[in-house]
């Protein structure tokens, strides 16, 4: 696999005569680790249900861009007016305007680290570990986006548009919510249709004191489409960080977060709703560290599994040693829409503490024959019942989307997914 | 109305139903007793069409047709309404959503347009008065969090909105305080008709002071061992059933 990797100029790409000496450092470290390491494979723990073999066959060179304005419309176009300030990332650049206003600055990574790369380097690739797809975005990122929020900031939702519009791509995302900001973003990985793409993405998230962040990502892959993201968070004394993941298509889509509660009295929650259908494979792996005292977390993480489609869930929480008054609790529910489909789950808790309330939970089954039978005794037909009970498995983690109409869009989009999801329109008002 | 004719059911091997025979006319209410295990919820559940019971032997006719062979939705839409002895809970269902959607099914059925969501609610706030449902349950998920109370009221609200010609009402008693008892037998009362039967399986006689049947059956081990009046109810209330089944059974 490691000749795979070198053939594709893993070594020399590390390297960058622009970079910063940090970041050069930083770049030769994540290349070296990922030429040893090779792909994963299935001998490695946290990629046994998930195969990125068929990937040895693909470039990894990052894409060029033809038309950034055509993508940002096409994106556009999907999105609609949603009520957000979009920022857009094609191919791992920014495109389109950036901004700076009160209380927000967004502006392109590469432009940032040519500018001011001093303001960069104590979170740059600090947060994020270097290991496999991370690492391979670490070496060969060239831009992406660097968000600051102050506590000043007022205005609309912030979201981030990513689209992939050729073979691969490492998109890079840096999000700072200083100290007592309170905001919402919204990333969304769109792919076009068709386009057989390698999306390699790591987003970085820094919360200061007292901050507040409600982030969406949104998964939306392309039928053949690839996306292999990491998310990196590290939370100082009293933040709150809430992650909903919504992955919603592409051949194979997996979503690795890692969030640390560095500092006292920090609240994480982590939710996801993934909906697989086809051969396609969604996997979910999560980490949220407790590294200090009266650290709050949840993760709600629930599934519909269609077709010979393959759901994944590997949650950990770890509990440092000494930490008190923590409170983590984990549930991963799965509802199987078919005898081919699959879903393996792992909730796990490493607690080294004894002063903590904690428990998880998962559960994989099929629609409840009692609620199916109550539905079909008041004369609803059993498609229909059927297709009520599986949006009702769901609904609670995108009812809690905050951005109105992204949560009104994910829902339809949801609804066209789901057998008989026309019918639904009412009940998802 | 109904008409039941030697019905045998077996669940999982075991024979459970043993021979059935009843008649119930059209506006007449039927109560049937009888202790632990003797078939009564099997009784109802074959009649709305639950999964997990093999019929073995005899018939069962709704309205001329022939009720066993209808799909469960099929059997609500000719008609055939049960009240849940333990109604399900769905998070995520608005009971607005799923009773428009079932009285449509319904009406479509019969022939008749469906209601526009200002019709289906001012009917909806006229039947809900019945069993002094308030607005607030309406427009939440089904019997989501309701108390025992709430969703054996909201039942009874369900059958008032689909106005079944048969109404099978499972134990629809149990697990309610006299309170409660009494606001629900007041909705069934209230949907009592002469175009319209019921039938009452319960354990204890007092939901038969509030309802009073026409007709009361006792069901031990599979087999209606022997019909009355009112007064076999209080019989069995006062004597047990220790007579039918040869032991001391409350």
């Amino acid at each position: 696999m490691s000749a795979f990797l070198d053939s594709q100029g893993l070594a020399a790409q590390g390297t960058r005569e622009s970079d910063p000496a940090w970041l050069s450092a930083l770049r030769q470290e994540a290349s070296a680790a990922v030429l040893a390491s090779g792909l994963p494979t299935g001998k490695t723990e946290a990629w046994k249900y998930t195969s990125v073999r068929k990937l040895s066959g693909q470039s990894i060179a990052a894409a060029k861009t033809s038309s950034n304005d055509a993508a940002v419309a096409w994106a556009n176009e999907i999105l609609g007016d949603d009520g957000t300030a979009k920022f857009f990332i094609v191919n791992g650049h920014a495109a389109g305007d950036l901004a700076s206003t009160e209380g927000l600055s967004v502006s392109s990574l590469a432009e940032a680290l040519k500018s001011a790369p001093a303001a960069l380097e104590s979170r740059l690739g600090k947060i994020a570990h270097s290991e496999f797809f991370a690492g391979i975005n670490s070496a060969l990122f060239e831009d992406g986006l660097v968000v600051r929020i102050s506590s000043k900031y007022k205005g609309k939702p912030i979201h981030i548009v990513h689209v992939a519009d050729g073979n691969a791509s490492y998109p890079r995302l840096l999000i700072e919510a200083e100290a007592n900001s309170k905001t919402s973003i919204v990333e969304t990985y769109l792919s076009k249709p068709g386009q057989d793409d390698l999306c390699t993405a790591v987003t970085e998230v820094h919360l200061a004191d007292g901050a507040h962040l409600d982030h969406l990502r949104v998964i939306e892959g392309g039928e053949p489409s690839t996306h292999l993201g990491t998310l990196a968070v590290l939370q100082d004394r009293d933040s709150t960080y809430t992650s909903r993941s919504v992955v919603m298509g592409g051949k194979l889509s997996r979503v690795e977060i890692d969030a640390r509660m560095s500092g006292p009295g920090a609240t994480c929650n982590l939710d996801g709703m993934y909906h697989a259908i086809n051969s396609e494979h969604v996997a979910h792996h999560t980490l949220i560290t407790h590294a200090d005292n009266h650290g709050s977390s949840t993760e709600d993480y629930r599934g519909l599994i269609d077709d010979r489609a393959h759901a994944v869930f590997d949650g950990i929480i770890i509990v440092d040693q000494g930490t008190k008054g923590t409170s983590a609790h984990q549930q991963n529910h799965n509802l199987l829409l078919s005898d081919s489909a699959t879903v393996n789950t792992k909730p796990h808790l490493e607690i080294d503490s004894d002063d903590l309330s904690a428990s998880h939970g998962a559960t994989v089954g099929s629609v409840n024959p009692d609620h199916l039978f109550f539905l079909r005794a008041r004369g609803i037909d059993e498609n229909h019942a059927r297709s009520i009970l599986t949006f009702s498995f769901v609904r609670s983690i995108l009812d809690r989307i905050e951005v109105e109409a992204v949560k009104e869009r994910l829902i339809s989009r949801l609804l066209t997914r789901l057998p008989y999801g026309a019918d639904l329109a009412e009940l998802a008002k | 109305m109904l008409s039941i004719k030697n019905l045998h059911a077996t669940a999982d091997g075991k024979s459970i139903l043993k021979g059935i025979n009843l008649e119930i006319p059209a506006g007449e209410v039927h109560a049937i007793m009888g202790p632990n295990g003797s078939g009564k919820s099997t009784l109802s559940h074959v009649l709305a069409g639950r999964d997990g019971y093999e019929i073995t032997e005899g018939e069962v006719i709704f309205d001329g047709e022939n009720l066993l062979e209808k799909k469960p939705e099929d059997r609500a839409r000719a008609g055939v309404f049960l009240a849940f002895q333990y109604p399900v809970e769905l998070p995520g269902v608005s009971n607005v959503y799923f009773l428009k959607a079932a009285l449509n099914a319904i009406r479509k059925a019969r022939g008749e347009d469906p209601l526009d969501a200002m019709d289906f609610m001012k009917l909806a706030r006229e039947k809900a008065k019945l069993v002094e449902l308030d607005d607030g349950l309406m427009k939440r998920a089904v019997n989501a969090g309701f108390s025992g109370g709430e969703k054996k009221r909201n039942e009874i609200f369900q059958m008032a909105m689909l106005e079944p010609k048969l109404a099978i009402l499972d134990e629809t008693d149990s697990g309610l305080d006299i309170d409660a008892l009494a606001t629900v037998s007041k909705g069934v009362n209230a949907l009592r008709d002469k175009a319209r039967s019921m039938l009452i399986i319960t354990h204890y006689q007092r939901l038969l002071d509030y309802i009073e049947p026409d007709v009361v059956h006792v069901l031990v081990n599979g087999q209606i061992a022997r019909t009355g009046d009112k007064e076999l109810a209080k019989e069995l209330e006062a004597n047990g059933y220790a007579e039918f089944t040869g032991q001391a059974v409350s």
